[in-house]
Parts: C-alpha cells; sequence; structure tokens
C-alpha cells in the first residue's frame, strides 16, 4: 500500500536565529535581524507564504511606538532590496506623557506573495515614525529586571501549489 | 487568487493497492483591498469567506485569517478607541439563510479603549481548530463594541515618517482538512 500525503504545501524552510542580538528600529529603514532566508520554490508554485512571529517594545523612547514594517525581496544577492506590495504595515501605538503605556508587542505576520523563478532573498524591513516613535525588535526583559536572548524572530516560509 | 486539492483515489492492481488522497486545502488571499470600515453592525470580513468540500459527513479543519486594523480617524483631535468583536461563522447556504455561529471560535480585539490619544495600528492573524465541521461554508464576520471604537481595515494613510499614504496589507485565508 502507498499512502501520498497532501502537496498543497512545498518547500517548507524555517529560520530561528538564536544567537539573535535585540536592534533598535530608528528613523532610517533597516533589516529587522533574523528574518532573513534564501528561497527557491518549486516551478509549478501558485503562492509563496512567509510567516513571521517577532516581539517589539516601546524602549527605547518613552512608550510611544510605530513602525512601518515591508516585506523585501533581492535577486542580486543582498546588493539591493524592493519593498513588496500588499506587505505594508504600520503599527503601533501612541502614549500621552501623563499616561505611557510601556507596550509589548507581539506580531504575527502573514504574508502570501506571488511566486518567483530561482533563487531569491526575503527579509523584512522597517523604520520608526520619527525619533520619538521608535521600537526594538527581540528585546528579552524577565523577571527581576534581568535580559537575555530569547525573543528572536521565528520565520517560516512555504509554497502554495 | 486560490489554491484546491480534492483528489480521493484507490487503484488496486493485483494484490498491490494504492491509496492516494489529498485533503482539503485552501489558500487564498486578496490584492490591493478596499478599505472597510467596522461600526456597530456585523459586516464580513474581504477575503475571509471560503467554500469547502466536505468528502465526509464531518471534517475537521484548520482555518486561519490574518488582517490589518487602524482605528477609524474622525478628525485631527478625535480618532476611535479599536475594540472590536470578531466570530466565525458557518452556513450550507453560503450565508443566504443559514448562519451559524461557531462555539467557542470568537474572541475581542483592542488597544487602550481608556487613552484618548492611545492611536492603535496592528495586525490580527487568528486560526481556529474547527472539529466536526457540516457545512460548506466558513466566513469571518466582526463589529465594533460601540460607535466609539469603529475601525478600518486593510488600509491605513500611514506609512514611513507619517500621514498623507496609502498603503496595505492584503488579507490572507489558509484553510486545510486536518
Amino acid at each position: 500500500m502507498t499512502y501520498i500525503q497532501n502537496k498543497a504545501i512545498q518547500n517548507y524552510v524555517h529560520n530561528v536565529d538564536t544567537s539573535f542580538t535585540k536592534e533598535v528600529i530608528s528613523t532610517t529603514v533597516e533589516y529587522y535581524p533574523g528574518t532573513e532566508t534564501t528561497y527557491t520554490p518549486p516551478s509549478n508554485a501558485s503562492k509563496v507564504i512567509y510567516e513571521c512571529n517577532l516581539q517589539v517594545v516601546w524602549s527605547p523612547d518613552n512608550a510611544t511606538t510605530y513602525l512601518s514594517t515591508r516585506l523585501q525581496y533581492s535577486d542580486d544577492n543582498g546588493s539591493s532590496w524592493n519593498d513588496i506590495d500588499g506587505t505594508r504595515l504600520f503599527e503601533g501605538s501612541n502614549s500621552s506623557g501623563s499616561s505611557a503605556d510601556y507596550d509589548w508587542y507581539n506580531y504575527f505576520w502573514i504574508f502570501s506573495i506571488d511566486t518567483w523563478s530561482g533563487e531569491r532573498k526575503i527579509r523584512l524591513a522597517g523604520r520608526a515614525r520619527d525619533t520619538g516613535a521608535e521600537g526594538t525588535i527581540g528585546r528579552s526583559y524577565n523577571a527581576n529586571a534581568s535580559e537575555g536572548v530569547g525573543s528572536c524572530p521565528h520565520v517560516s516560509i512555504y509554497s502554495i501549489m | 487568487m486560490s489554491t484546491r486539492f480534492n483528489i480521493l483515489n484507490y487503484v488496486i492492481k493485483g494484490i498491490d493497492m494504492t491509496y492516494k488522497t489529498e485533503k482539503f486545502f485552501l489558500s487564498s488571499t486578496t490584492n490591493n483591498p478596499t478599505a472597510q470600515i467596522v461600526s456597530t453592525s456585523w459586516i464580513e470580513l474581504t477575503g475571509s469567506r471560503c467554500n469547502i468540500t466536505l468528502k465526509q459527513n464531518t471534517i475537521n479543519l484548520l482555518y486561519k485569517y490574518s488582517f490589518y486594523t487602524y482605528n477609524k480617524y474622525v478628525n485631527s483631535s478625535n480618532y476611535e478607541k479599536t475594540f472590536i468583536h470578531v466570530k466565525l461563522q458557518k452556513s450550507n447556504d453560503d450565508f443566504s439563510s443559514n448562519i451559524v455561529d461557531l462555539p467557542g471560535c470568537q474572541f475581542n480585539f483592542s488597544g487602550d479603549t481608556e487613552q484618548n490619544d492611545d492611536f492603535f495600528y496592528k495586525s490580527c492573524s487568528p486560526f481556529f481548530i474547527v472539529e466536526n465541521l457540516d457545512s460548506s461554508y466558513l466566513r469571518l464576520v466582526t463589529r465594533s463594541y460601540s460607535t466609539s471604537n469603529e475601525v478600518q481595515i486593510h488600509r491605513s494613510n500611514h506609512w514611513n515618517s507619517g500621514g498623507g499614504a496609502d498603503v496595505y496589507y492584503n488579507p490572507n485565508l489558509l484553510v486545510a482538512e486536518l
């Protein structure tokens, strides 16, 4: 007897960089560390799904955080990057000075993008709205104010056939 | 764009038997969606409706959907405070007259509902496990808690350094038989 499993999802790749170092995102578009992957879809894929779960925290600013996040691709091994339509996210919240909320955000993004031919690099990048709305990716803040490396981005990418 | 697989095939050759089955699977996304305003009446989230081919009387499903929210802008000194209800519904007639809320498949989503200038923008990516589904259609619906908690979905007029933009996050849906 032969049992053939569902082939609707193929070429599953994940990326979890546990040596990750937290990163402050300021007002220049920059790479979100730990989110880059090199991926080749099957030739008959219909879509590629890129998923990422990561943490953003209000620091270093006084509680307000606004990041403009977008998915990018590179066809020249990372020399240049292009934003992908339909993946732009302006996210966060404000805090008035009298009631700072010091939010910790857990984001789970799912991007369904057109497939391509050959190898391509995919990553997340973003910037803060202004220097008063910066945020930090992957800050791990624990009991008794200790900090560690426990909050790296988790990325999966796969093809829909 | 969607992809569906439904194949059930038995092949018997002498004493050998090959059994091939591919479970129901759907992946779809809505490109460049029109903004939806969520107020106090239930509305269907764009791209959340799906038609499921049941090969048995009941099946178990994973239902996963992702969308973007933005607290509705009223004027420069008045933004709503995001607070919405979201629930999964089933139907056997494409939501014509048979509409049933699925027990255990609902949630609330909000920012800080006390602070007047919370200005909450956030994506939302829920998933549900639906056991023993006996209907061919599913969808997500949403409404705001009150007229002070209205939300815009899918598009934002803020990007990079501030306002005046028109950017969007394509909502996407994945449904897989378990």
